[in-house]
């Protein structure tokens, strides 16, 4: 598709506000398209969050449920992608919660879907290496200080804004983002100590 | 303690992680979409239910209301000699020195009331006090203040009109024609319909109604009695006494006896057993003052068809399109045998019938009475597609002939 057809699908495309007023009347087909548009940036919001986990499918699937009771509520204080998101951030929170801090081990195809392709088989299982360990420390974090680390240090968030997803102001998220940072950097220096122990 | 190389590393993967958003593939975004269309189809047909659930719970609450607010109004103006707010009531009282009994009334909320008190009545007694917990509405006459004591005349209502009573802590709304007698256990009831409101109470309280007693401890519930006695409960349990045999209905669940014909609630003959025992002595209570005993129990009809061949007749109504037999015989299979299968497929295609004719509520009250049943799996699919088809608004067919 081309910028113009692109431009021109951007222009013939209802508002978001059309397709949430449509979707409170009861029209499915908005509501699926409400899903179309945010589907793919919810579900990269909820890798940030909890991992290349594959129970990422079923927790996306709950967030658009929620959204779909909750669309009645929605008074447009916030941009509906806001909202969508918002209520991703308390999905993940409650799936990291029931899990509990049991460090959970991804397969090398989970991993590889976050890792560029390196010009060799050796950088590439080192960087692999890399990652799994830190998301395995990551599982270790209470999922609040987990979920603040996530959204500011991984997705790039503002203070601000990761205090509207999380529902705090940004003091408390700056605070647990700067312990979470402490208790992953300990993790990484003990576990580099015994490695390194003969 | 960390080192300069560990933060790197940390800020290497945390970067990276940020960098490369996961890709939400189109096989992936189509297979979650299914499963949300099938989740928010359970969503729309929850709302449905809740919104029926609501119903009936706002039906009760009013009527609860009601029936507060009409003793309120009768203990008011029995205080105050003034006219209390409702319809105008008819009061037919024996008592020539009681202002009740003097004429035309304002009482209770709503309904004609007659006060029908026993033939020979004495002097009216003092006007009961507003702590009598078992007075009936209106029945300011012919009664001693007891506090304890329940009412003891009958109440009868207009064709068309109902009337609210408060009897031992149960609201009780009466709907005409009909006549209600108190009974000191209870109420002796012959009405197009009630409904009964106890939240309160551990007696138990029973309700003889054309030959069927409802005995109920604290529950709501109501009776109806067009062409068979039909108990639907709302909240609590109750137990219904039928000539065939007692049984127990619980929250959501509804049941009836077999027809059996009207029955006046005015006092019986005493049984004929009675006359050959010696009865123990008893204090002379004036006529105005005694309480008619407990209805007889019937003897037991024959036993019904089975539900599979009431379920036949059914079919055969279909297949000739007269819809208003199929309707009896689908109510017969499912008083017949309320737990069978057939008791729960006859339940579908009732709804079936009454969405057809557009009674919506009718038709959410079959399926509610699904809710419970034990043989809802069976068929969860049709009536939770009628459910959808209902809140769409589509139009409905009529449950297809054999």
């Amino acid at each position: 598709m081309t910028a113009a057809q692109l431009a021109i699908a951007a222009i013939a495309a209802p508002p978001d506000d059309a397709l949430i007023a449509a979707a409170r009347d009861g029209d499915h087909a908005a509501y699926a398209e409400l899903y179309q548009r945010y589907a793919a940036r919810v579900y990269a919001r909820l890798t940030h969050l909890i991992g290349p986990s594959g129970d990422r499918e079923d927790l996306l699937q709950q967030v658009f449920l929620e959204l779909y009771r909750a669309l009645p509520r929605f008074r447009a204080e916030s941009s509906i992608g806001t909202f969508i998101h918002g209520i991703a951030v308390h999905v993940a929170f409650d799936h990291l919660r029931r899990q509990g801090r049991r460090p959970r081990h991804f397969t090398a195809v989970e991993l590889d879907e976050l890792i560029d392709s390196s010009p060799t088989p050796e950088d590439c299982a080192r960087r692999r290496a890399e990652l799994g360990q830190v998301l395995v420390l990551l599982d270790r974090i209470k999922p609040a200080k987990r979920i603040a680390f996530a959204l500011v240090a991984i997705a790039g968030l503002s203070l601000d804004e990761a205090a509207e997803l999380v529902g705090t102001n940004p003091d408390a998220i700056k605070q647990r983002v700067l312990r979470a940072r402490r208790e992953l950097l300990d993790m990484l220096a003990r576990s580099e100590r015994a490695r390194r122990q003969p | 303690m960390t080192d300069r190389s560990t933060e790197e590393q940390l800020d290497a993967v945390v970067a990276a992680l940020g960098a490369r958003p996961a890709q939400l593939d189109e096989v992936a975004q189509a297979r979650v979409r299914a499963r949300l269309e099938t989740a928010i189809v359970e969503v729309d047909l929850e709302a449905v239910r809740s919104v029926g659930r609501w119903r009936r719970a706002g039906v009760v609450s009013g009527m609860g209301l009601a029936a507060a607010a009409a003793v309120i109004a009768v203990v008011v103006a029995a205080r105050t000699g003034g006219p209390a707010t409702g319809k105008t009531a008819r009061i037919d009282a024996p008592a020539p020195a009681s202002r009740a009994a003097t004429g035309t009334d304002r009482a209770a909320g709503a309904g004609r009331i007659a006060l029908v008190a026993p033939a020979a009545a004495g002097p009216a007694a003092s006007t009961p006090g507003p702590e009598d917990p078992g007075r009936a509405a209106g029945s300011s006459a012919a009664q001693p203040a007891s506090p304890a004591a329940p009412p003891r005349t009958a109440v009868t209502v207009a064709a068309g009109e109902s009337i609210q009573l408060a009897l031992a802590g149960a609201a009780v709304t009466l709907y005409g024609p009909g006549q209600l007698s108190p009974t000191p256990g209870g109420a002796v009831v012959d009405a197009a319909g009630m409904l009964v409101d106890r939240p309160h109470g551990d007696a138990p309280w029973s309700v003889h109604y054309r030959g069927t007693e409802i005995v109920v401890a604290r529950a709501t519930f109501t009776i109806e009695g067009s062409s068979q006695t039909r108990v639907t409960v709302i909240r609590g349990e109750v137990e219904l006494r039928c000539p065939s045999g007692p049984q127990t209905i619980r929250s959501g669940g509804s049941a009836g006896c077999e027809p059996v014909p009207a029955v006046r609630a005015t006092p019986p003959h005493p049984p004929l057993h009675a006359s050959l025992r010696p009865a123990p002595p008893e204090p002379e209570l004036p006529a105005s003052e005694r309480v008619p005993p407990p209805l007889p129990p019937l003897p037991p009809p024959p036993p019904p068809p089975p539900p599979a061949d009431l379920y036949a007749t059914a079919e055969s109504a279909l297949g000739r399109g007269d819809l208003e037999a199929a309707q009896d015989a689908l109510l017969a299979v499912v008083d017949a045998a309320p737990d069978s299968l057939d008791a729960a497929i006859a339940l579908v295609d009732l709804a079936r019938l009454a969405a057809k004719r557009g009674d919506t509520a009718r038709a959410l009250a079959y399926l509610a009475r699904l809710d419970h049943h034990p043989r809802r799996a069976w068929v969860a699919a049709p009536a939770d597609l009628l459910i959808k088809s209902l809140a769409r608004g589509d139009s409905i067919r009529a449950p297809a002939p054999p």
